[in-house]
């Protein structure tokens, strides 16, 4: 900048200045307390043994066979399902996109439609309908007239079913989109020159998609070794442990610096996944064909195999995504689980039951408080961090961007380890611990990255020069924000404002870890009362919650789209 | 009467000097443009102007006063000026009456007043009836104007516009240019115009910068650039040329001999002859005549013709000399054919370094 001295005669630089330093400082002891902190805090202590720097945790983890076993474990099942997701989501992605079936933005849609419900309530609508007295085993077993079902859910396949059944939106939402924005005439040139449909989609677009595939396989990977709920239901009753549930394990004994020493684990493995991530994305890029100057994609013809397609996808539409859901109203609406299905079983019993429950509205109040609080917090913070990053371009906020967005990769369990470390005895302020606001402290750290992510992406779209023509014009900044910045940004803060209360409102693995008596949230009481062998109150809670979630998961879906999450 | 002036303008990005401490002026009521080719620091200029960049040096005075020197640094929003950007920058969010009336709000202008004011623009640009249509319903060229009225709405000090037309198909971007230039006549506001299309700045200026390499390299009116360039890249720039290497012989007060593909011809003294013997000769290809092959006279070359065009309103060809292909404009009646040989003759010609 001019060193000569310049007098800022100017309202611009005066009002400006001023504020925007002194904001700077306020967004950056928060990004530092409520982010940097609790990391430091949980890097700190997993290498730390009173006082010494030592590996001897991580020996630990290594040495002892169950914690071991928690280790493989993680990684066959986020392994298995991840194969069992990428295959399933590829196959739907192309032929929701490429094919000529109809209602294609229904289809679209409900397949996406497991990203709005919580993983906990997906495996116990699979229990119910296939547990060993579910719905479908029952039926099962009258009509062959067997007395058991050669499967079981809780077992290790139980696991890596429910997950893959859960995880696959990641794929499908990126190859999906991957395929939307395909250059064409690719594949026009291959046609013309005599290949058919089977042979372009082998030679030609499956390989130009491979990053696609690659990278929602990556992110279901780490959707799958973050989960607590699957495992949780399906697992721990046979004692079967991945290191999300361990982590849970190991903090109700408890045995924090265990904990802390397999969350990092957790962290290595997501990271190692990232990573892998990031080298396939660089390769891929010298065929950079996405994103041409043709518009739509071409859509194959299906001819006689059109209603057997049909036919396909109907059928693990109802399977796999609507057929929990019902299962979870169904056994909420009846009078005991194992009652044949017929009206006379159906009743409001349970609902008048669970609501009259003093934790019951706890939990709900609870939820309520939190995930709008959470939501409101973050969406204001990261606006101005946004602000700041994209169009006052501060270098600062930029780094501040950078350090919010670190969560993000984390697994929910080591966050919810390191608002324990953290927050247990902070260096300003009272003790977290025991109350609702180490929940609401955690929250603020995992969903950061989710309100920086919006209000960025959005306020890059406001272009440049509509607030330099009205400065031009003889606006001053403040008033530039008022009139033309804030009016653009609102449906990008509105949408982030419930993509963060979302998945904040129904959450599970952190909170599982970090609750107290009095502090339960919806998620956290669902799971205990699931895991306490009361199926039919969980069903009752997730079924209240459902609807609120799919209404707003609808509303957010109508405002903008899924972006790739 | 200078309505700006601009006087050793600085700016810097790191090592790389955008703008390198240039001078110049804009008269009241002059259409005044900076042209160039891809960053050569014309936007640079504009937008230190504009206050939408802090200059490292000099000082610029608008309308009378100083702006910006080592003491002072207005704000854009007070320097009272008028800006319509390469994408139009209308707001997407309000009408097109909000967005003219707009600056007039900002200077709280009396609510008459700026209803008068705006239907006065509007008609003015011929968008009257499109007061309370959103931009995304409206043409491309009818946004221009919506950009256009806002920016004229507050009848600034100085108007600038940043190569408004490069988003406009080729019609519509003649249609608009003769719109400009009306305007501005009509309200007397001095217009700063930025933009890489030379023909476009020689329609349109009364007086054209040609900036390199954050230089001013020529400052005339557009007659004067194109028929006296100071040097070799203002003429390539401007309008079209050929070129074809040549010697120079000999040098005479009115007249100078040089060979070209081994024939020697003489032609009129240009404005600058180069020192050396190896030289470039260049001409326009309005500047050419071609004459049958049979008249023999000393002062022509002979060339071949490759190449035929028929451009509606004139013919041009590419005629061999030597290595060569030159640009010729003949009129539409010219006889010639590809393969003809035919007799080259300079009515105009520059001379440059080789």
């Amino acid at each position: 900048m001019n060193a000569a001295a310049r007098k800022t005669t100017g309202l611009f630089s005066a009002l400006f200045d001023y504020p925007k330093y002194a904001l700077m400082v306020l967004l950056s002891a928060f990004v530092l307390y409520f982010i940097a902190y609790p990391l430091v805090q949980i890097l700190l202590q997993s290498v730390f043994v009173n006082g010494k720097f030592s590996l001897a945790l991580h020996q630990e983890v290594f040495s002892r066979a169950d914690n071991f076993a928690a280790v493989k474990n993680s990684l066959i099942v986020a392994g298995a399902s991840t194969v069992f997701a990428t295959l399933f989501g590829t196959i739907i992605a192309f032929i929701v996109v490429r094919t000529d079936i109809p209602f294609k933005p229904a289809v679209k849609f409900l397949f996406l439609l497991p990203f709005a419900i919580p993983p906990l309530f997906a495996a116990m609508g699979w229990v119910q309908l296939i547990g060993p007295v579910g719905y479908v085993t029952r039926s099962v077993q009258n009509l062959f007239s067997i007395s058991s079902v050669p499967w079981n859910i809780y077992s290790q396949e139980g696991i890596i079913f429910v997950m893959a059944v859960t995880m696959y939106p990641f794929v499908f939402l990126i190859v999906s989109g991957a395929l939307q924005r395909m250059d064409s005439s690719l594949e026009e040139v291959a046609r013309i020159s005599g290949s058919s449909n089977f042979q372009i989609m082998r030679h030609i677009t499956l390989p130009l998609v491979k990053t696609a595939i690659l990278a929602g396989a990556v992110l279901a990977f780490i959707a799958a070794i973050d989960n607590f709920g699957v495992p949780a239901v399906l697992g721990m009753r046979i004692r079967y442990y991945v290191l999300t549930t361990m982590i849970y394990e190991s903090l109700s004994i408890p045995n924090i610096p265990l904990a802390t020493a397999m969350s990092m684990l957790l962290v290595v493995l997501a990271f190692v996944a990232i990573y892998a991530m990031r080298v396939v994305e660089g390769e891929a890029k010298q065929y950079a064909v996405i994103g041409g100057k043709s518009i739509r994609p071409s859509v194959m013809r299906l001819g006689p195999a059109r209603p057997f397609v049909i036919l396909f996808i109907a059928v693990t539409l109802f399977f796999f995504v609507i057929l929990p859901i019902l299962s979870l109203f169904l056994t909420s609406f009846i009078k005991y689980f194992g009652a044949p299905i017929a009206w006379e079983n159906f009743s409001f019993d349970n609902y008048e039951r669970v609501l009259r429950m003093r934790n019951t509205v706890r939990a709900i109040a609870n939820s309520l408080l939190l995930a709008p609080m959470a939501a409101t917090i973050l969406i204001v913070v990261a606006s101005l961090i946004s602000y700041l990053n994209v169009k006052a371009k501060i270098w600062g906020a930029s780094k501040l961007d950078t350090l919010g967005m670190v969560p993000y990769a984390l697994p929910g369990s080591v966050i919810g380890v390191a608002a324990l470390l953290a927050w247990m005895r902070p260096p300003i302020g009272p003790s977290l611990y025991g109350t609702i606001w180490i929940l609401l402290a955690a929250y603020l750290m995992r969903y950061m990255a989710f309100g920086l992510r919006s209000t960025r992406a959005t306020l890059q779209q406001i272009h440049d020069s509509l607030e330099e023509s009205a400065m031009t014009h003889g606006a001053s900044r403040l008033r530039t924000i008022k009139d033309i910045t804030f009016p653009l940004l609102k449906p990008g803060i509105i949408s982030g404002w419930i993509l963060i209360f979302l998945p904040a409102f129904r959450e599970l693995t952190v909170s599982i870890l970090i609750w107290s008596s009095g502090s339960e949230t919806i998620g956290v009481l669902t799971f205990l009362m699931q895991d306490a062998g009361q199926p039919q109150r969980a069903a009752v809670l997730a079924s209240l919650v459902m609807p609120i979630i799919l209404i707003l998961y609808t509303v957010t879906e109508l405002m903008g789209g899924s972006k790739s999450k | 009467m200078e309505r700006v002036i601009v006087s050793d303008l600085l700016k810097r990005f790191g090592d790389f000097t955008a703008v390198d401490q240039i001078c110049f002026s804009i008269r009241h009521n002059e259409f005044f443009s900076l042209l160039g080719p891809s960053g050569c620091g014309k936007s640079t200029t504009l937008r230190c102007i504009a206050g939408l960049e802090d200059p490292d040096g000099g000082l610029i005075e608008i309308g009378g006063r100083r702006v910006f020197d080592a003491d002072t640094n207005i704000p854009p929003n007070k320097r009272l000026l008028g800006m319509v950007f390469q994408n139009y920058a209308i707001w997407p969010h309000m009408t097109v009456y909000e967005n003219i009336s707009y600056p007039l709000r900002i200077a709280k202008k009396d609510s008459s007043e700026i209803q008068k004011t705006v239907t006065r623009v509007m008609e003015t640009l011929g968008i009257g009836t499109l007061g309370h249509r959103k931009p995304h319903e409206l043409s491309g060229g009818q946004q221009q104007r919506v950009a256009l009225g806002r920016s004229l709405a507050m009848e600034p000090n100085l108007l600038l516009l940043d190569e408004p037309l490069s988003n406009l198909d080729a019609k519509l971007r003649e249609e608009m240019r003769v719109e400009l230039k009306t305007i501005q006549e009509r309200t007397g506001t001095p217009i700063l115009y930025v933009t890489h299309d030379q023909l476009e700045a020689m329609a349109l200026s009364d007086r054209i910068a040609i900036m390199k390499d954050g230089k001013i390299l020529q400052c005339a009116d557009p007659l004067t650039i194109y028929n006296n360039p100071v040097d070799r890249f203002v003429f390539n720039f401007i309008g079209q040329s050929s070129s074809v290497d040549c010697e120079i012989i000999e040098e005479a007060a009115q007249s100078v001999r040089i060979a070209v593909d081994g024939q020697v011809i003489e032609i009129p003294r240009p404005p600058q002859v180069p020192a050396k013997k190896e030289a470039s000769l260049a001409v326009r290809p309005e500047d050419i005549e071609l004459l049958p092959y049979q008249d023999a006279q000393d002062v022509t070359l002979t060339g071949q013709i490759r190449i035929f065009l028929f451009l509606g309103n004139l013919i041009e060809y590419r005629v061999q000399l030597g290595d060569s292909l030159i640009q010729v404009h003949s009129d539409k009646s010219s006889p010639y054919k590809v393969g003809d040989k035919v007799r080259v003759h300079f009515k105009k010609t520059m001379l440059w370094e080789r």
